[in-house]
C-alpha cells in the first residue's frame, strides 16, 4: 500500500512539475485550491473582522489620544491655512505698492492701516514722525490718491481720505485736448465732487482725473478717479461732476505715504 | 470506509483553509503551525497503519497542491509521519492531551526528516539550517495546537457516532 502511494505521489509530482513548466496549474492542485478556497475566504474575512474588532478595543485609548492630537493638529493647520491665504493676499498688495513709481523729491514710506473711522472718513496709519511722516503728506495706493496726512504722532498718524468733507485737491482731466482744471472735494460720501472753473473745459463721463500739480501738497499726475456724471450748475455758472475714487476705504490695508 | 474517506477529505479541506488563512497570522518567529500536518497526525492516531498512510498521503498532496510545489516530497514525508503517529498511538495507554502533544511534535520532526531526505531528489537541496529552525518551531507549535484539534475531532466524531 505505501509503495503504491509513493508511486502515485511521484506521478502527481511529475504532473505538477510539467504543468508548472508549461506555466499552468495541474488538475490536482487546481482542485485542492478550489476546495480550500470555499472555506478559506469566509475564514479569512472573519479573522480580519475579528482582528480589527479586537485591535480596535485594545488600542481604543491610544486611538482616542491620537484622535484628540489629530484634531488639535487639524485646527492648527486650518488656522495656518487661513493665515497663509492672508499672507499671500498681503504679499500681493505689497507687491503692488512696490510698483508705485518714484515721485520727484519725495520718499515713499509704506504704512499699514491700523484704523478706519467710517463716520469721519479717516484712516490711522502705523507710521509717524519717527518714519519721516509729516502733516500734509499725500497718501497713495497703486491705483491712485487716497488722501492726506492731517495729524502725526511719533508712531502713528491720521489721514483724511479724499472723501472727507474737508478734503480738496486740484485736478485736471488726463489726456484731453483742453485740460480742464478744477477742484475735487470730498463730501462725506463714497464719491467726490468736481467743480470746474475753466469755462471752455470739456469734461465728460469716464474721463480720468489726475492731480493738477498746481498745489505744493500733491505731486502732479496722481490718479484721483473717474468722472461718472457731469452737469452745469446754472446758479454759479460752474460745470460740476461726480467722481468715483479708485479706493474703497474699508478695503485699504497698506498704503504709501509720500514724504519730503 | 466511504464515511472515513469523506470525513478525512472534509477535515483536510478545513485544515487547508486554516493553513492558508490563519497560519501566517499566528506565526511566532520560526514557529509556524502546520494545520494540514497536525490534522493528519491527529486523525492518524485513531486509525490503523494503512489508513494513516492514506491520510498522510492526502495531507501531503493537499500541501503540495496549495504550495504548487514538491507534491511527492510532501506526500511521502507526511505519509511516513502519519504511519508513525498511528504506530505510536496504538502503543499508548491513552490519548491524553500531553500524549497528543508529544506525538504531534515527534511526527512533525519525522515528517521534516523524511522531507529533507526526499526533497533533494525532487527539487534540489534545501537550506539545512533554516529547515532545522523551521522544524523545531513547527514541532513546538504543532504540539500545542494538536490539543484543541484532537478535542475538536473527538467531539465531532462523538456527535456523529451518537447521531
Amino acid at each position: 500500500m505505501p509503495l503504491v502511494l509513493v508511486v502515485v505521489a511521484v506521478i502527481l509530482s511529475v504532473m505538477q512539475n510539467r504543468a508548472k513548466a508549461a506555466g499552468e496549474v495541474d488538475f490536482v492542485s487546481r482542485t485542492a485550491k478550489g476546495a480550500v478556497s470555499i472555506i478559506q475566504t469566509p475564514v479569512a474575512a472573519t479573522l480580519d473582522w475579528t482582528g480589527n474588532f479586537f485591535s480596535g478595543i485594545v488600542s481604543a485609548p491610544s486611538l482616542n489620544r491620537e484622535n484628540i492630537r489629530l484634531r488639535a493638529r487639524a485646527a492648527e493647520l486650518y488656522a495656518l491655512e487661513s493665515r497663509l491665504a492672508e499672507e499671500i493676499e498681503k504679499n500681493e498688495r505689497l507687491s503692488q505698492l512696490l510698483k508705485i513709481p518714484d515721485q520727484k523729491e519725495r520718499n515713499k514710506v509704506a504704512a499699514k492701516v491700523i484704523g478706519y473711522d467710517f463716520i469721519n472718513q479717516r484712516l490711522q496709519l502705523n507710521v509717524g514722525t519717527r518714519d519721516g511722516v509729516k502733516a500734509g503728506d499725500p497718501v497713495i495706493i497703486p491705483e491712485g490718491l487716497v488722501g492726506q496726512v492731517v495729524e502725526v504722532g511719533s508712531r502713528s498718524s491720521f489721514v483724511n481720505l479724499l472723501t472727507h468733507s474737508a478734503s480738496s485737491v486740484g485736478a485736471r482731466v488726463s489726456g484731453g485736448s483742453v485740460e480742464a482744471v478744477g477742484i475735487v472735494k470730498g463730501n462725506g460720501s463714497p464719491t467726490l465732487l468736481l467743480e470746474v472753473f475753466v469755462e471752455e473745459s470739456e469734461i465728460k463721463t469716464n474721463d480720468l482725473l489726475v492731480t493738477s500739480g498746481v498745489s505744493a501738497v500733491y505731486p502732479a499726475a496722481l490718479r484721483i478717479g473717474i468722472i461718472t456724471n457731469v452737469w452745469l450748475d446754472r446758479d454759479y455758472g460752474l460745470r460740476k461732476a461726480i467722481v468715483q475714487p479708485f479706493f474703497k476705504a474699508a478695503a485699504l490695508r497698506e498704503v504709501v505715504v509720500l514724504t519730503r | 470506509m466511504t464515511r472515513a474517506i469523506f470525513s478525512t477529505f472534509v477535515w483536510l479541506v478545513i485544515a487547508g483553509a486554516l493553513q492558508q488563512a490563519v497560519s501566517h497570522r499566528i506565526a511566532i518567529g520560526w514557529g509556524v503551525p502546520d494545520f494540514l500536518l497536525v490534522f493528519a497526525i491527529v486523525l492518524s492516531m485513531q486509525r490503523n497503519g494503512d489508513a494513516a498512510g492514506v491520510t498522510g498521503f492526502a495531507a501531503g498532496v493537499f500541501t503540495g497542491a496549495l504550495l504548487n510545489e514538491a507534491m511527492a516530497a510532501f506526500a511521502i514525508s507526511r505519509m511516513a509521519a502519519c504511519m508513525v503517529a498511528s504506530r505510536i498511538a496504538t502503543s499508548l495507554l491513552d490519548r491524553s492531551p500531553l500524549n497528543v502533544t508529544i506525538v504531534a511534535s515527534i511526527c512533525t520532526v519525522v515528517s521534516a526528516a523524511v522531507y529533507l531526505f526526499v526533497f533533494p531528489f525532487v527539487v534540489g537541496p534545501p537550506n539545512i539550517g533554516a529547515h532545522l529552525a523551521d522544524t523545531i518551531g513547527a514541532a513546538i507549535y504543532n504540539g500545542v495546537i494538536a490539543i484543541p484539534i484532537h478535542l475538536l475531532i473527538q467531539r465531532v466524531a462523538g456527535t456523529a457516532a451518537r447521531g
